[in-house]
């Protein structure tokens, strides 16, 4: 007799999600199969905070625990893909098709941020990539180059994650997400397998070796499924990286602290230096996301729980600064708006774009009083704190070279030269209007993302 | 008595509000009725101390408990002023706005918006919430060159937005670095005055370099000047007199509770004032040798910093109350300086002093308006910088001796040079007067209230000085 919880709901919608996505197949219309995934996933949005308040550690079908980290960030993803939802409803041609893809994705998300065991953190991102890919494929006639790529960097990803599985099991045959026990102080067999792992999320995360394709697809496809990869897949790899390395590689903190601070820096460089030259702003946020990553790197770096707490504000704050961010400009291109001159007068175009996009790319400098400032200011307390002061430097290093084409879009969207009006849909709107007002509510008054994140790196087992 | 601040942050955010919602003929009078307001509210606070000696109100909400950060307002005798200030040049910078020629509703909401930050950043007694405001006004300020701003106006203000995020990142550096080396963890100001000793010396330094250049980038001095000339001289007439007037003066607040939080030794003290007396002599010279008069009144700007410099790092009593008088009364004539300058501007379509000739002829009241912000920018009796500057000098004497006193060459030079201009372009009647329509009444109105207000305090400075000894 199974007893039955009902925080098992946490799990159990995905699971309906997908089955309704599956249904949705067999239907003509996209209003129903919509409605259907929206309200799940407002239920599925509820039942994590109801968790999340209560508090608790739940084991649900054997291998998903819920505890507040997971709560967290089930209900961070339940928001996100609400957004990237009502945002592809609007926009798709095969809104029935990609409904299925989208709650598989959507699974795999909630399978990373619950798994018990990491053959589910595996699973989960795969279903994330294969999901993801599918879902390029199928929204543009033009993008099977970009889905190429993609297949080929998520697969690489998986595989080399698969290796690093496999080293584990001498040391650790369950593959539960608990701390490993080995005997020697350093093992050779379990390093490798920590800087396969490192390098496999890396990968998934797009940090500096291994980014190199990831502006080219974000560029190639539309652009509500560029603001979920890297609005969401992203965010998917950092909660692994966090449960993986947080977790059961902790005893390793001295290893990987070194490997992540020296892929953030150069991750943060990279981003920053190639964003300068774009003159798509597809490419420029691409790049410029790449270096937020870098950011969210700092975090882990430090290895302490004040850390993994500022990766988590960071997290929850960068997507929702690109995913408003990636709206905007999906919007945009299908106006056939793309370089950074077709920007000019956009505040005079639409108002209402071009304040969010404003307060979008403020955020994203971290200007006090919006979300990014908190994010940035807890990432680099916790650098200093961690005394490891380079990452902090560097890290203020790159903000100033970043406000240069950050500043460089602001100016020219004030720039007044075309007065053509631009209307919106009001889906769009609704997306953008809700990525913008949380931007703003939470960075005014920060306190209980604070709190929350405090405790999600706290429920993690860490030193 | 004690919602007073919040009194004032309600309007300042009802003014915010409403302007960009009233109609395009009532906006700028909508502003101008809100600062008034709060020109009121800040004499109501002065005359309070000076009457019934009631002081400091602070207001205290908690915020953000996880960094022991609360909403921390206190007024000080120097916020008052400093205060006062802001809120007589934003009226005159609303006041200068052109209805019809310029999008007043624009210029406006920033000017309201500067206001609104410069005032939060004098009352902030929380170091996180001295950072939002000043990023705040960085953004504004970055708005009204890059919007408002002349067709050069994109690069000046990029300039002006790399420097200053240098500088905030740096600000940002100490702050997190006191965050965590304060044994409390807090980042209200009395706290860390408080604990200032506890932290060990070599933190402390570094600490006190970090924000020292940052907050050095925001007067600026010497080496970090290049944004100062192109900033001040691309923005619109309206946003130069509150840049010119109230941005700078950022800088030298900052440096100010830098030195009310942090102990500082003498040979610190020297070496900061011949940083001073280098920038001083550094920018009277690239003034005397430009021909763009914004750019010469931006520099001038640059020497007036530096002198305030001098009484800052005195580090006596003397010394602050100069700093501060010297503060309020060198952002009044700088402002008045710059409204007078960028009318020029306006009327003859030049910023050359080569081709301005004869302004005496075609805008009398702007040219004395000019000759009176001379007269006031060089400390003559009467004018309350000639109280700044005894003030200071006298201090500077005292701790540093004869060191001090030789940036008094600069302003001789300034003097000198500001005169010939006078002679040249403004006063110069041989000229043939050029058709130029006549002012708007209310630019005028805005000459009176800086003038007022200049003399005001340069004949009855004990009204200055006994609210700093009230404190």
């Amino acid at each position: 007799m199974i007893n039955f919880n009902l925080m098992y709901m946490l799990i159990l919608i995905p699971m309906i999600l997908i089955v309704s996505g599956a249904l949705a197949i067999l239907h003509r219309k996209k209003e129903s199969a919509f409605i259907v995934q929206v309200v799940l996933l407002i239920m599925n949005l509820i039942f994590a905070i109801l968790f999340f308040v209560t508090g608790g550690q739940t084991i649900a079908f054997s291998v998903f625990t819920i505890y507040s980290f997971s709560a967290l960030f089930i209900g961070l993803f339940s928001l996100l893909f609400l957004l990237i939802i009502i945002l592809t409803y609007k926009h798709s041609m095969k809104f029935n098709y990609v409904s299925l893809l989208i709650s598989m994705v959507y699974f795999g998300a909630i399978a990373v941020s619950t798994s018990t065991s990491l053959i589910i953190t595996i699973i989960g991102i795969e279903m994330v990539s294969i999901g993801s890919i599918f879902m390029v494929l199928f929204e543009k006639r033009d993008s099977i180059e970009a889905a190429i790529k993609l297949f080929i960097l998520s697969g690489s990803a998986i595989a080399i994650l698969t290796v690093a599985l496999a080293l584990i099991i001498p040391y650790d045959s369950t593959f539960a997400i608990t701390a490993i026990i080995s005997s020697g102080p350093l093992n050779y067999i379990l390093l490798f397998s920590l800087l396969l792992f490192g390098v496999g999320l890396l990968f998934e995360v797009g940090a500096f070796p291994f980014n190199l394709w990831i502006p080219d697809i974000y560029e190639e496809v539309q652009g509500n499924i560029t603001a979920m990869l890297s609005g969401i897949n992203k965010k998917v790899a950092f909660v692994a990286i966090i449960v993986v390395f947080g977790i059961v590689f902790v005893r390793y903190w001295y290893i990987f602290s070194e490997f992540f601070s020296i892929i953030a820096i150069f991750t943060m460089f990279f981003g920053n230096i190639m964003a300068l030259i774009q003159t798509n702003i597809k490419r420029m946020f691409a790049y410029s996301a790449i270096s937020q990553s870098g950011y969210i790197l700092i975090g882990i770096a430090t290895a302490s729980q004040f850390g993994f707490e500022a990766s988590i504000f960071q997290i929850i704050a960068h997507s929702f600064m690109i995913i408003g961010t990636f709206a905007i400009v999906m919007l945009l291109e299908f106006r056939n708006i793309k370089t950074l001159n077709d920007y000019s007068g956009l505040m005079y175009r639409n108002g209402f774009l071009g304040f969010s996009l404003t307060i979008f790319i403020l955020s994203m400098i971290g200007i006090p009083g919006l979300m990014g400032f908190y994010g940035k200011f807890l990432l680099f307390a916790s650098a200093i704190n961690a005394n490891i002061v380079i990452l902090a430097i560097m890290g203020l290093i790159n903000s100033v070279i970043s406000v240069y084409y950050y500043g460089r879009i602001i100016s020219i969207i004030f720039k007044s030269s075309n007065k053509n009006k631009i209307f919106i849909d009001k889906y769009s709107y609704f997306v953008i209007l809700v990525a913008l007002s949380l931007i703003i509510v939470f960075g005014i008054y920060p306190t209980p993302l604070i709190i929350a994140s405090q405790l999600a790196s706290s429920s993690l087992l860490l030193l | 008595m004690i919602y007073i601040i919040l009194i004032l942050f309600a309007m300042l955010a009802a003014g915010i509000a409403l302007v960009p919602i009233s109609p395009r003929a009532l906006c700028r009078r909508t502003a101008l009725i809100f600062s008034g307001v709060i020109f009121a509210i800040i004499l109501h606070m002065i005359f309070n101390l000076l009457v019934y000696n009631i002081l400091p109100y602070s207001e205290s909400l908690a915020y953000i408990p996880e960094l022991n950060t609360r909403v921390l307002f206190t007024v000080t005798p120097i916020s008052m002023i400093l205060m006062l200030m802001t809120s007589i040049i934003s009226i005159a910078a609303l006041l200068s706005i052109r209805p019809i020629l310029e999008r007043e509703r624009g210029l406006s909401f920033l000017i309201m918006l500067f206001q609104l930050s410069s005032i939060g950043l004098f009352l902030s007694y929380n170091l996180l919430l001295f950072f939002m405001f000043w990023e705040m006004g960085i953004i504004t300020v970055f708005m009204l060159i890059n919007i408002f701003g002349s067709s050069e106006g994109n690069n000046a203000s990029m300039r002006f937005l790399m420097y200053s995020i240098v500088s905030s990142s740096l600000l940002l550096l100490g702050i997190i670095l006191i965050y965590l080396y304060t044994p409390a963890h807090s980042l209200n100001i009395d706290t860390i005055i408080a604990n200032s000793a506890t932290i060990p010396y070599a933190i402390g330094s570094v600490i006190f370099a970090i924000m020292f250049v940052a907050f050095m980038i925001k007067i600026p001095l010497f080496p970090f000047h290049s944004w100062v000339g192109s900033a001040y001289a691309e923005a619109p007439t309206s946003g130069s007199v509150v840049i010119s007037g109230i941005l700078s003066k950022y800088g030298l607040y900052g440096i100010f509770m830098l030195f009310v939080m942090f102990n500082t030794t003498q040979s610190m003290r020297i070496s900061i004032l011949i940083i001073a007396i280098i920038s001083a002599f550094y920018s009277v010279f690239v003034a005397i040798k430009s021909r763009d008069i914004k750019v010469l009144l931006a520099y001038t700007g640059m020497v007036e910093s530096a002198i305030i410099m001098i009484g800052i790092t005195s580090g006596n009593t003397t010394g602050y109350y100069g700093a501060i008088y010297g503060m309020f009364a060198y952002g009044l004539s700088i402002a008045l300086l710059f409204l007078a300058a960028g009318t020029i501007e306006q009327m003859y379509g030049s910023r050359s002093v080569d081709n301005i000739k004869a302004i005496v002829k075609n805008s009398a009241s702007t040219a004395y308006a000019f000759i009176f912000g001379v007269f006031a920018a060089t400390g003559l009796p009467l004018t309350g910088i000639f109280i700044a500057d005894i003030l200071i000098f006298t201090s500077g004497f005292e701790s540093f001796g004869i060191l001090a006193l030789i940036p008094i060459v600069t302003i001789m030079i300034v003097a000198a040079y500001l005169y010939r201009i006078i002679s040249k372009s403004v006063l110069n009647s041989k000229e043939p007067t050029l058709a130029i329509r006549g002012l708007e009444s209310d630019r005028i109105f805005a000459y009176i209230i800086i003038i007022a207000a200049i003399i005001f305090i340069g004949v009855f400075p004990s009204i200055i000085l006994s609210i700093f000894s009230a404190s």
